[in-house]
């Protein structure tokens, strides 16, 4: 399957823990920017001739910012230059801050079928540390509109580990998102180098909460979510039975994607590329018919190996385990697959391993392991 | 050149007391090298050597001497200078007839001078004793001169005044090695006699020796036997060493020079060897001879396993030109598979590790370096340990003995406390001192070569603000009471950092090894604990709690290329460390050893 990507670079401000390309400081998006992504599409059109898209995500920064009107035209032209299947799960992010109802109504009017909520928490503190712009109240009102709409599938962003929260707030937040939706992307926050969280840690301005209490959020969390009926399908998502999101799994499975506007990755054919990052440059090069690519990468056998063992790790499903051993003959991975099933890390289920729960913590350390015992062969000095 | 015409000597000096410079002087002096191929340190010419400062190989240069209407043939020996290369040095003074003794007037008559001073008066060489740097403001011309006067027992004049910097006094200097220094006494129409003092390897013609003949001539044509194989060879080519060798008719009594034999290995043209006329039956060796024979050894191995033929190649390759390096292949079960090689002393082991990873491109892990010890068994054998981890089960073993040494310090009197704080630390006894002058004392002490193969000389320094200096000679071997540390990971022995230590010394050890592998050894997927335990005894132990949490939250947006880049460093790291069990050890860890505090 393959599914398209559209980057909207653009945001009221920048949140201080967001490592994606974005830029704060703007109530709408830009129309030379709207321009160069319909000319971008227009030229990969030729690219991608023969693929059949299943899914489409807009997501930023903030799409939403995006009025119902540049929406649709947006819909428009992708439908008109690419061949979309039957039912294309169409997905836009969504800021509490940013959305209206009429706005949602128009948004499902031109074909939205799926809204991912930036959420966060639904403690105005955390929100306030998180440097989110909107309030809790917002935030449930989304949701609610969302339903009220005839949104076929309705996901929600929640942080664990914002400073200062506790599992009392922590059930709060959680307690009152999870009826109303049907997917959840529950992440540890990350602090990424270049963030101006990442700067405020060091200096010691922002305490992050331990580890060890860290942890114990994240599991406890994930438990409260399970018992709400939702299933664990990948290491930082859940969702109700049917409800899995169509894009994201492509990603997992190596799956091929177009992705359009500035900083968008694409993988086509075990070749990966990337547009230019910064928006401004990005429209220049689209609008005087220069390549917007800013990097490819052609990727050899051992990457490609690597990727899916990376990726399918990641989800419910895991790694086919002959696929693995055909890997490595010595036997060598058998030995570890073993120990770490014993260990409690991984979990054997008919032909495949998969991470446990706890091992999903440790998806890093463990793969690192995996990775280690793949036997391809090594450059020799000389 | 007639022998009265001929003069052999060497430069004694302390490292930085101005040996290459006045051997440069020398040379511009006497019209030897053509300036346009003047450099600095022209007899040094390995870049180790230029880097370092200091002397590896000797070095033989011939020079021409006008003196009013005559001619005299001078040749320099410059020789290593460090106590790894003792051996050496000594053949090469026992090449020569004389020896400059030069001094920095600025520091003083040092350790190292010393010793070699004493083997040099041992082999009856005249010495010429030569104060450098007095252009230095800090020189102390009238203190050192004393010095050098209680030393060698001469009167103030005797010692000549230079600065080889600024070539003061040069002139006068080489006056006088023609004055003083005896000519030599041998004749050519005696039997031959030469000695091998040292060799070097040519790939096209073998093993090339440096040679001082003795009695006799050396001519091509000519069959030699060497004495100490009993090997017969033909004489292919003899010289003299200008800035490059110089083919000869031939190098007759007093004479040095080189010479081509098709020696196919280095190891056959031995240092200390004497070369004969391959008829004459009788002839006896000159004295002196040893074979070398190595005083520590440490394991090396590759950190890329894959790289062990390289590093087989590149030690074949080395030895072709260090007699004194030897290896065996040995396996580690934390290591792998790599070589126990056998060095003169620690410069020495880090000279041939540099080599191997500068000039082979290789990247080594070295094991803790360890001495030979003797092992006397109950059923009353012996056997020779290098490799700690092969010591014989301890119900087996009646004693075990370890190499002693006898150090000289030289130390200004302040610095006497801390250092003999030092010696008593490493296990050393105090024999007895001597005043050189108002100001320093030469301390002599017995200790054992283990404690001071690392660090030592460091500590030396540091405690005596590099005032005080050191020197060893092998002496014997005795009784120690020393028992095996080992380091066990989760249970499992980790054979490459077992070490033998004293037992007063053995707790220490056990707890920092294991407080600082907790910091080297990063945490894992399941508990790690280290023991330092002596036989079925754990002394020292230490926990590294498991991860808790390492993973990648976010894996959307398409950006892939990120996290894989960053999984196939992680994947390179993994596979550059060492697994014991189910434990990753990062390399750092068995490098620390090599520098832990005793």
């Amino acid at each position: 399957m393959a599914g398209i990507y559209v980057h909207i670079p653009f945001c009221l401000s920048k949140c201080p823990y967001c490592g994606f390309y974005s830029e704060g400081g703007h109530e709408r998006i830009p129309r030379s920017y709207l321009e160069a992504l319909a000319v971008d599409a227009a030229r990969e059109a030729c690219h991608w001739n023969g693929y059949r898209f299943e899914s489409i995500y807009i997501g930023g920064g903030t799409p939403s910012l995006l009025s119902a009107h540049d929406l649709e035209k947006l819909l428009d032209l992708l439908s008109n230059s690419f061949c979309l299947n039957d039912n294309p799960e169409i997905t836009i992010e969504a800021n509490p801050a940013t959305l209206n109802q009429v706005q949602l109504r128009q948004y499902v009017k031109v074909g939205i079928g799926r809204i991912s909520v930036g959420v966060q928490s639904l403690v105005s503190a955390e929100l306030g540390s998180l440097g989110r712009q909107h309030s809790p109240a917002q935030a449930v009102a989304l949701l609610n509109w969302a339903r009220e709409a005839g949104i076929d599938s309705i996901s929600a962003d929640v942080i664990v580990g914002i400073p200062d929260q506790t599992h009392e707030t922590l059930a709060w937040s959680l307690t009152m998102i999870l009826s109303r939706i049907d997917h959840i992307s529950c992440y540890m926050l990350s602090i990424d180098e270049g963030t101006s969280l990442y700067l405020d840690v060091r200096l010691g301005r922002v305490a992050l909460p331990s580890e060890r209490h860290l942890v114990a959020l994240y599991r406890w969390a994930a438990r409260l979510i399970e018992d709400s009926g939702f299933e664990h399908y990948e290491i930082s998502n859940w969702c109700r039975p049917g409800h899995a999101c169509r894009h994201n799994q492509n990603y997992w499975s190596r799956g091929e994607y177009l992705g359009l506007g500035a900083g968008a990755h694409s993988h086509r054919k075990n070749r990966r590329y990337m547009k230019v990052k910064d928006w401004r440059r990005y429209v220049d090069s689209v609008l005087r018919h220069s390549s917007p690519i800013a990097r490819v990468e052609h990727l050899s056998p051992e990457q490609v190996l690597l990727e899916e063992l990376m990726l399918r790790l990641r989800t419910s499903r895991g790694i086919n385990i002959k696929w693995l051993e055909e890997l490595t003959p010595d036997g060598r991975c058998s030995h570890l697959i073993d120990d770490l099933v014993t260990s409690g890390l991984l979990v054997k289920t008919d032909e495949n391993i998969s991470l446990s729960p706890r091992g999903m913590l440790l998806e890093r350390a463990i793969t690192e392991k995996l990775a280690a015992q793949l036997s391809i062969s090594q450059p020799l000095l000389r | 050149m007639e022998g009265n015409r001929i003069r052999n000597f060497c430069i004694i000096a302390h490292i930085d007391h101005g040996k290459s410079t006045l051997a440069d002087r020398l040379l511009e002096l006497t019209d030897t090298i053509p300036s346009k191929d003047m450099r600095d340190q022209v007899l040094d010419n390995m870049p180790l050597e230029r880097e370092r400062g200091i002397t590896i190989k000797s070095h033989a240069i011939t020079m021409y001497y006008h003196q009013r209407d005559e001619v005299f043939e001078l040749n320099l020996i410059d020789t290593p200078g460090h106590v790894d290369f003792t051996y050496e040095v000594s053949r090469s003074l026992a090449a020569c007839e004389g020896a400059i003794l030069l001094v920095d007037a600025s520091q003083g008559v040092e350790a190292q001078t010393l010793s070699n001073l004493y083997m040099a008066i041992e082999n009856n060489l005249e010495i010429v004793p030569v104060l450098n740097k007095i252009d230095l403001k800090a020189a102390r011309i009238d203190d050192v001169t004393e010095q050098m006067c209680d030393i060698l027992g001469c009167s103030p004049d005797e010692v000549l005044k230079v600065s080889a910097k600024e070539g003061w006094g040069v002139k006068e200097l080489l006056e006088e090695v023609v004055r003083r220094i005896p000519a030599p006494d041998g004749t050519s129409h005696n039997p031959l006699k030469a000695l091998i003092f040292d060799s070097t390897f040519d790939q096209y013609r073998g093993a090339v020796a440096y040679v001082r003949v003795f009695d006799g001539e050396l001519k091509p044509g000519m069959k030699v036997r060497l004495l100490s194989t009993g090997n017969v060879y033909e004489v292919m080519e003899v010289g003299v060493f200008q800035l490059r060798m110089v083919p000869r008719q031939t190098l007759i009594a007093g004479e040095v020079g080189y010479m081509v034999a098709g020696i196919k290995n280095i190891v056959d043209a031995n240092v200390g060897d004497t070369v004969v006329d391959a008829s004459d039956d009788k002839a006896s060796p000159l004295p002196g001879y040893r074979r070398l024979k190595p005083m520590v050894y440490s394991g090396l191995y590759p950190t890329d396993g894959e790289h062990f033929e390289v590093l087989r190649e590149a030690l074949l390759k080395l030895r072709l030109n260090d007699a004194a390096l030897t290896f065996e292949p040995e396996t580690s079960q934390a290591l792998g598979f790599g070589f126990r090689c056998g060095f003169l002393g620690l410069l020495h082991m880090e000279i041939v590790q540099e080599r191997l990873e500068r000039e082979y491109g290789l990247s080594l892990i070295a094991t803790v370096p360890s001495v030979r010890y003797r092992v006397v068994l109950k059923d009353g054998s012996t056997v020779d340990v290098e490799n700690p981890a092969h010591l014989p089960d301890p119900l087996r073993i009646e004693h075990i003995e370890e190499p002693f040494v006898v150090a000289q310090i030289v130390t200004p009197i302040e610095y006497i406390d801390p250092l003999m704080r030092l010696v008593k630390e490493r296990r050393g006894a105090y024999r007895r001192s001597e005043m050189l002058d108002s100001r320093r004392t030469l301390i002599i002490c017995d200790l054992p070569l283990a404690e001071i193969l690392v660090d030592f000389h460091d500590r030396v320094k540091s405690l005596s603000k590099g005032y005080a200096s050191f020197d060893y000679d092998f002496s014997g071997y005795q009784p120690s009471e020393l028992v095996k540390l080992d380091i066990l990971v989760n249970g499992d022995p980790v054979d490459a950092l077992s070490v033998i230590v004293h037992k007063d010394k053995v707790h220490r050890w056990g707890k920092q090894i294991a407080a600082k592998l907790k910091d080297l050894i990063p945490r894992q997927l399941f508990q790690v604990v280290i023991q330092a335990a002596v036989g079925s005894r754990v002394i020292a132990r230490e926990t590294i709690s498991p991860l808790r949490k390492n993973v990648t939250a976010k894996c959307y947006g398409g950006d892939i290329t990120r996290k894989r880049k960053l999984l196939e460093r992680q994947r390179e790291g993994k596979r550059r460390m060492k697994s014991i069990g189910k434990v990753t050890i990062p390399q750092e860890a068995f490098l620390y050893l090599l520098r832990v505090e005793r």
